[in-house]
Formats: structure tokens, sequence, C-alpha cells
């Protein structure tokens, strides 16, 4: 088992390092990042900024799945292990030396493609409502359930073509955590997963092929992330939080979401639950997550050390706007994370003098 | 891509390991002409064989054959040995890729046994897996594949063998070469930008309009996604293959056989439909198996357009999933979860079985029906 | 139809002034000749003599090389083989033809006979057994397949494939039968019995044979052609030719001194 996983690991890491190798010097500190394909734009564009102001460092970033970023980060065959999910119980107990640092927020927002309803029009949609038209069990548009959170939008009589990412993503694992947070049918019957299986519908891969099949298939629902939304100029459902709002998905909604979060006293200090739906306020969207980095605290404390640091300029420079907004994220709100994160690092590399002093 | 891969290596196999064991026997059996050649009493002697000189001659000579037959041993015995390495190369790189895939399945083997096949469940999140939607899903893809190809395939070569003017002949043959080299993914483009509108658009609405009123199995969403967007363009990757091989063997049915039809009074139409086709079943049997190969195992064109949907197809507007889209989709994440993974390396298994058993059974098929004519031609007389 | 031949030869293909063409090449030039009903008439020539040429032109089996054409008149009872309106495959139905190697189709005896009748729309299983089993006797091959009638017709001997492909040409009911050197590719005792076939078949049938082999247009044929350089030497009763040749030419080929 662990041979294939090795050499899979071993020859993406060796791919990357090979490409980019020609770049660094012979004594430079070499950083792998791969995994989730979502944070992967954001990966590169930190990579180049940071190696500009930090000579001797030398960054490969690659894009291998979530999946991968994760194994490969416990193994030991990449440094920092990119994934759009965090550590559910399960991987938590399998991968005990990995520790998840949110490095960026991300959505997913609900796209659809109605005929005969504008992209003004707002559509409202609540999880439980959402969840049955991903079961298959509501068809239509026009069916009574749609109409009744929509009062004034004339729906109509048009089978319902649910579109879902076929691959394993991020984006699928946030919508479905949603979904399974709203609605007890979803949570008993499929739950959240980055490649649930999906009881209805049908598959693309990647959120470009979703926005292409949701614009071309009248009738279509889908979702993507907030850089697809704004790259693509959808108009995405208001869909509703905990205290009853109907919120759309945008930086301020999601940034509102994150803080939200981080001001709750009972979220787990190490990132160990999503941020939809659990949380209070009137400009909270329900649906965002954070992006996270793993990373094993059993890297040597060389490389430990020049790891915090590029962690570090993420979490603070990083997060200017430039980075996140520009690849289609929410720069995290610094000054709840503080605490949170300086607790992280410190189970990373314990007893040193790095920690996060200051936003970027 | 299976099917082939594994007919050359059975191929190259044997021919390794005839190469390796004739020249041995061979050599210490039969003496070459060299060597008959050099045997004492057989070459004439020359006039002057008494002198100086011509004893002279004939001892360089027969050095020279001396050195001659250990050249012709030394090299003939490296040639053996690089043949020799390359065929058993391919040997151990197919035994690695069933050992490695075996090992890594077995967790999903042992756990589920044989129900692992007719399972349709494939819940990650709660550990069932069975690869029944997706071997359906497979099928459905090639069946739609092959039923679309064949008979364009067939038709095409036939029209270029007797009825197209001379200079389209070679265009089409040149273009029938280029489709084959075009990369999957560009059918795959193809496929969204031109097929599934099509399909959206006018095939699907109509087949429901006119079939469909009879027949469920021709309703549908009208996604222009599915089985039947993928079927078809795997289907057009299908075709120069199948045209191809049905081409090469239209060409080999004997001119005398095509006269002798004439000769008797039929039309044209008839040779073609009583002698030609006929004639060329064993080459069409052989180019569908090879068509089978490449569709059951095309991966990109078809994750592209089947609408990845685990569900098994009760339509043909609808979509599915096939054992190769699945790996390509999910297996970079698979892998956290060892009874995942093992389970997606179970269904490449399958896939790898599948193609192995549809070559054996076609080849079978074509000794069987291409022997009766090689006995044939060998009987006259 | 009356056993005997009728006492004054009956024309039955005349060819006034016919040259073929492949191309710029010309392969027949200007040839005058006539085929009688029920007479067997040889061609015999050098290689390249034209002869076959001439054979195939009798029922349009040139017609397939795409740049053949012919000029001058060749006549089926009267009728212009070449004619517009005239239709080749109804030609071929009328006027069959045998080759120089057996030929028979990738199928059962039985239904490399029956080949023809079917393309026709002889669907009755019966009238076909019928007309397979007399094509066979009048092929002199009945009784060495009348029990495997289902076997491949590629399980026979050379002799009998070639025995198989002239029962096969009888059964559409030909009025003349065409045979481009059938005994070519044979051992001496099949040719034998095709020799004696011909001398079965002449009563109901018109056949012109193209051979190599002098002494078998001298065994087998009434009538005998001599071409030379796609020009038709001399054509004659065989006794004739054989025996006292007009143009030297004739003699000279006979008697070996070329050719």
């Amino acid at each position: 088992m662990n041979f294939v996983k090795r050499s899979f690991g071993l020859a993406a890491a060796l791919a990357v390092v090979s490409v980019l190798s020609g770049v660094g010097s012979a004594n430079a500190t070499d950083l792998t990042i791969s995994g989730s394909t979502m944070l992967f734009p954001l990966e590169q564009v930190w990579a180049n900024a940071y190696m500009k102001s930090h000579p001797g460092v030398h960054i490969s970033v690659a894009s291998t799945g979530s999946g991968f970023g994760i194994s490969n980060a416990a193994n030991g065959n990449i440094t920092i292990g990119a994934s759009d999910a965090y550590l559910t119980k399960d991987l938590r107990k399998r991968y005990e030396s990995l520790a998840s640092i949110p490095v960026a927020f991300d959505d997913t927002q609900v796209i659809y493609n109605i005929p005969g309803i504008g992209k003004s029009k707002l559509i409202r949609m609540d999880g439980p409502v959402l969840a049955r038209i991903f079961m298959g069990k509501i068809r239509f548009w026009d069916d009574k359930a749609i109409r009744a959170i929509n009062p004034s939008v004339k729906f109509p009589h048009q089978r319902i073509k649910v579109i879902h990412r076929a691959d394993a993503s991020g984006t699928t694992f946030v919508f479905t955590d949603y979904l399974s947070q709203t609605s007890k049918e979803w949570y008993d019957e499929i739950g959240r997963d980055l490649s649930p299986s999906w009881p209805v519908g049908s598959g693309y891969n990647g959120s470009d092929a979703v926005v292409a099949a949701v614009m071309a298939t009248p009738g279509a629902i889908g979702y993507v992330g907030l850089g697809w939304i704004n790259e693509y100029h959808l108009s995405s459902m208001a869909l509703k939080n905990l205290d009853g709002y109907y919120v759309v998905g945008s930086v301020k909604t999601i940034r509102n979401a994150g803080k939200a979060a981080l001001h709750d006293p009972t979220f787990p200090d190490d990132f160990n639950r999503s941020i939809v739906w659990n949380l209070h306020g009137k400009d909270v969207y329900p649906d965002a997550n954070f992006e996270f980095w793993m990373v094993s605290t059993s890297l040597p404390a060389a490389t430990m050390l020049e790891v915090k640091k590029m962690i570090i300029w993420a979490l603070t420079k990083g997060q200017h706007e430039k980075y996140t907004v520009k690849t289609g994220f929410a720069p995290l709100p610094f000054a709840p994370l503080k605490p949170r994160l300086n607790k992280i690092l410190n189970r990373l590399l314990p007893g040193n003098s790095l920690k996060i002093e200051s936003g970027g | 891509m299976g099917v082939t891969l594994e007919s050359d290596t059975e191929s190259n196999m044997n021919e390794g390991q005839t190469l390796a064991k004739e020249p041995l026997s061979t050599l210490s059996a039969v003496p070459s002409p060299t060597l008959l050649a050099s045997s004492p009493g057989l070459p004439p002697n020359p006039p002057d064989s008494t002198s100086e000189q011509g004893s002279k001659t004939k001892s360089v000579l027969r050095d020279l054959r001396k050195v001659s037959t250990q050249r012709i041993h030394r090299s003939e015995r490296i040639f053996q040995g690089t043949l020799l390495v390359g065929g058993l190369f391919v040997l151990a790189l197919f035994a690695t890729v069933l050992g490695v895939s075996l090992v890594e399945a077995w967790p999903s083997i042992t756990k589920f046994g044989w129900s692992f096949l007719w399972t349709s469940t494939w819940n990650p999140h709660r550990h069932i897996f069975g690869a029944w939607t997706y071997i359906v899903g497979t099928f459905w893809v090639t069946g739609i594949a092959l039923l679309f190809a064949i008979p364009i395939a067939i038709l095409s070569s036939l029209f270029l063998s007797d009825y197209s003017p001379k200079w389209l002949v070679g265009a089409v043959s040149t273009l029938m070469e280029m489709l084959a080299g075009i990369p999957s993914i560009v059918f795959g483009a193809f496929g969204i930008i031109f097929m599934v509108p099509l399909l959206r658009d006018q095939v699907e609405p109509f087949l429901a309009n006119t079939l469909g009123r009879h027949w469920d199995f021709f309703n549908g969403d009208a996604m222009g996604y599915g089985i039947l967007a993928a079927g078809l363009v795997v289907g057009i990757m299908v075709i120069p293959l199948v045209a191809t091989v049905t081409r090469d063997s239209l060409v080999m049915v004997p001119r005398e056989t095509v006269e002798a039809s004439y000769a008797l009074g039929s039309t044209k139409a008839e040779m073609v439909f009583f002698v030609k086709l006929p004639a060329v079943v064993p080459g069409i049997i052989g180019s569908v198996i090879l068509g089978f190969g490449r569709a059951i195992g095309e991966t990109m064109a078809v994750l592209l357009l089947i609408g990845n949907q685990a569900s098994i197809p009760t339509s043909i507007q609808d979509v599915g999933y096939t054992i190769s889209s699945l790996l390509a989709n999910t297996f970079t994440y698979a892998v956290i979860d060892p009874l995942y993974s093992a389970a997606e390396i179970e269904l490449g298994l399958i896939l790898l079985v599948i193609s192995l058993v549809v070559n054996t059974l076609g080849r079978e098929l074509l000794m069987k029906l291409m022997g009766g004519r090689l006995a044939g031609s060998v009987g006259g007389g | 139809m009356e056993p005997e031949s009728p006492a004054f030869p009956v024309p039955k293909i005349e060819v006034k002034n016919f040259s073929a063409f492949y191309g710029k090449t010309q392969a027949l030039h200007n040839v005058d000749f006539t085929i009688y009903e029920r007479k067997i008439t040889a061609m015999i020539g050098p290689s390249g003599c034209g002869k076959s040429t001439f054979l195939r032109s009798l029922n349009r089996m040139n017609d397939f090389f795409l740049d053949f054409r012919v000029e001058g008149s060749a006549t089926l009872d009267g009728e212009e083989i070449y004619g517009p309106a005239v239709n080749p495959v109804l030609i071929r139905q009328r006027v069959g033809m045998v080759f120089q190697k057996p030929n028979p189709f990738q199928k059962s005896i039985f239904e490399n006979v029956a080949y023809g009748l079917r393309i026709q729309g002889v669907k009755s299983r019966s009238v076909l057994s019928d007309i397979v089993e007399k094509s066979l006797k009048a092929a002199a091959l009945w009784d060495e397949v009348k029990d495997r009638l289902n076997g491949s017709a590629f399980s026979l001997s050379g002799g009998q494939q070639q025995r198989l492909c002239i029962a096969r040409a009888l059964a559409v009911e030909p009025e003349v039968i065409l045979l481009d050197e059938p005994a070519s590719a044979l051992d001496p005792i099949s040719t034998a019995r095709i020799e004696e076939l011909m001398q079965d078949l002449k009563d109901r049938y018109t056949i012109a044979i193209v051979t190599h082999n002098m002494q078998q247009a001298a065994r087998v044929s009434d009538r005998t052609a001599f071409f030379l350089d796609g020009t038709l030497v001399e054509v004659n009763d065989t006794t004739k030719i054989f025996t006292n040749p007009e143009d030297p030419r004739t003699e000279d080929y006979i008697t070996g001194r070329f050719g």
C-alpha cells in the first residue's frame, strides 16, 4: 500500500523540484508546497513574491489535489500540503502529526440558469430546500418549496438539472457541509465529503467546467467558489444563515463569517471545524471556509524554521488584496486570528521567538 | 490501451523466446553454409596447390572462415541477448503492473469479495464500494461507440475501395490517419462545443418526440452531456481504427473472386454485399476488438462528456460514469483512505480483465474464422 | 433445344472492325471474327497477343479497367454488346466466364453454385437444390461432392474447384461460356476431365476458349483463331489451321518456331 503512495508522492515532488530547481542556488532552502487545486493560484503568486523578498529561499508549488496534499505532507514528501478541507476526526486519527493552518478564505456559492429569470433578480435559497434539490426530491423550478421562499419571483415549469463537481473538491466539501448542517436528510443520506455519492445530477471536472455546464444548460443549478463568481460575473443565490438572513457571498460577507467564527469562543483552536451555518449576524455568509496549509510537526527543525517564516509572511503581508482577492479569496481578519495562530505555530516548533506580531 | 499493450506484450515475448532458443539449437544441429564450405575436400584444389603460395592462401582462407564463424557466433549471441532483455523487460513490466495493482487492491478484494462486481453502491463515506454502476457505464459508452463507429467505418471503407474516385481515396485515407492521431482531449473539447449543443438542442428533443413517445428509453432531460455524447465521440475516435483495418482486408479480397461475381451477372452492389463483405468479416471482427480496447479505456473525452454521475442509465439520454473517468476524477483524493484507493485500483483491475477477456475471445474467434480461410487457400491444388 | 448442331453454323457473336484500348495502348487492332452457336472456338497466340483481352471484351469484363475503351462493333445475337443502352450485367448473365485460376467464393459448395441464382432473386430452396444438382452434374462434379455440399469450396482440389466454377457458371443458364485458359493451373488428369466436359457442354452451349496449349486447341475446338500482336492473323476450322494454315505466321507459331 505504502509503496505506491510513497512513489506517487515522490514522483509528484520530484516533478515539482525538477521544474523549478534551475532557479535556486545550491545552498538555498527548498520548500515544496502541493495539494489543493483551488489554492494553487494564490500559492503561485505568494511563492513568486516571497522568493523575490527572501533570496536564498526556493519554493516549488504544484497542484495535485487536496488528498495528495494531506497524505504527502503527513509522509514528509513535501513541506506544506494544501487542502480545501479541514481534518475530519478520521483524518486527524490517521495523520496525527498534521497541524492545519488557515491561510485564506473561500466560499461556495450557488449558481443557476433559469430561463426567463434575469441576472438582476435575487433568488433566495435555504439549506433544506437546496438539499432536496440536490437529492432529486424537488424536480421543478416552480416547486412550492422554492416559490415559498421567493414569493416575488415567477418561476417557469422547468426541470431542475443538478450540476456538481466530478473530481474530489474542496468546493464540494464546503457545499455539502452547508447541506449537512442544515438538512438532516442530507446529513443522514449523503453527508459531507470532497467527493460524495451524488444521488442525482451530472458531474464535471473542475469549477470552470461546472460554470460552462450551468451556463449551457437551461434549468441548471450548480456551485462554485468566490473566484469563479467574480471571474465570470455570475449571479449567485442568497443563502439563508443561522439568524434567518439571506446573504449573497462576497469578500465582505465571507470575512464577516470568518470574524464571527473566530470570535466564537467555542470554535476549536486547531480549526477542525468548518465555518458554515452555525454563525450569527446579519451580513454573515453561511457557506464560507478556510483554506488550509497542512504541516507535519515531525519536520526537521531547520526546515520548520523556514516554514514558519513563510507561514507568518503568508498570514501577514500575504493577505494583501493584491494576492488574495486577485486570485479569488478573501483575506483573513488579522486581530481575532492572532492568538489561535500563535498557538498553532508554537505546536509546530515549541519555544521559539517567531510569533505573529502585526498584520500585513 | 490495455488491449493493445497486452497483445504487444505477448507477441514480443513469443518473439523473444523463440529467438532466444532457436539459434542455439540451429547452430549446433545444422552446420551453416560457411561451415560446410570449410570442411576438407569440398573446395576444389587449384592446380598450383603444391606451391608455397597456394598453401598459404589456403591457410589464410581457413583462418578467415574460423574467425568469421566465431564472429557470427558472437554477434548472434549479442543480438539474442539484447532481444531477450527487451522481451523480459516487457514481461517484467506487465508483471509489475499486475502485481502492484493486486497488492494495492487487496484490502478491497478481501473485504468485498465477488460481490464487489454486482454491488451498485459506491459510498466512500460509509466504506461501501461496488463496481456495478461503473461497469455498466463503461459498457454503455463502449457499446454506443461501437454501434456508431462500425457501420460508418464499414460503409466508408467500402465506399473508398469500390465507389470513390481515386483522388478522394488518397485524401480520405490521409484524413483517417490524421484522425487516428488526434489526442483524445481534442475530441473531448470538440464534443463539448459541438456534440453537446447538437444533442441538447436537436437530437435529444427529436428522440423524445418520436421514439420517446413509445419507449422511455429515448426520453430524458436533453442535457447534451451523457452516455450518448460520450459514446458518439468515442465512436468518432474508433472509426479510423475500424475503417483502416476493414480497408486493409478489403484490399486483400482477390481480384479473381470479384471478377467471378461479376462474371455471374452480379451488379456492383451485389458483388460488394455478397462477396466483399463476407470476405472481410474476420478483419472487421479484429478491428472491432481493437476498437473495443480503445473505447473501453478512453478516459479524457469520456470524462468531459459523460456527466460523471454514478447512476445506472435507463435512457440513452442519461448521464453515467465509467471506470476510467471515475479513476481520473477521484483517484488523487482516494489515496487518503486505504480502502477507498484499494477499491479504485480494483476497478482498474476489472478494466484490465475485461480487456484481456474480450481480446482473447476476439482472437480465438478470429483464428477460427481466419483459420478456415487459411486452410482453404493451402488446400487448393 | 435440339441435341444436334444445325447443318449450317449460326453466328452467335459477330465482331467487326473491333479495336480495344487501355488508355493510349491499343491492345486489339480491327478484329473481324465470328463465333458460331454450339461450337467450340479456340483462341491461340503468344502471351500478350490480345487473345485474353478479346475474350474478356465479349462479356465486358474489361469495363473495370478505368481507361479501357473499344471501337467497332461486337454483337450478341445481333445486339450491340457495347451499345449505349446495354447494361453489362445483363450481357454477363448471358455470357458466362471461367477463369484461369479456380476462383470459388469463400462459401459452401452449394452456395457457390447457387450464387448466381440467389443474386437474381431465386429464393426457393427446392428450385435452388434442383439447379445446383443439375449444374454439378453437367460439370461432372456431382458424384464427387454430393455428400458434402455444405463443405467449404476450398476443401476441393484445384481441378474440382475449376469444375465447380464451371458448374457455377452453368447454373445461371448462360448462352455463351468463355473459358480463359481454364486448365493452365491444373494437372494433366484434371485437364483431361475439363476437356471431356467441354465436349459434353458443346451440345448446349456456345463455347469460346483461350488457351496456351496448342494440342488442347487442336483436341477440343471446332474452329481456331490465331492472334499476334493484337491482330487476328487467321481464323478457320481447327483441322485446317493445324494442317494447312494460310498465313506463314500461323504456321511458324504452330510448328513452334516462335512463341
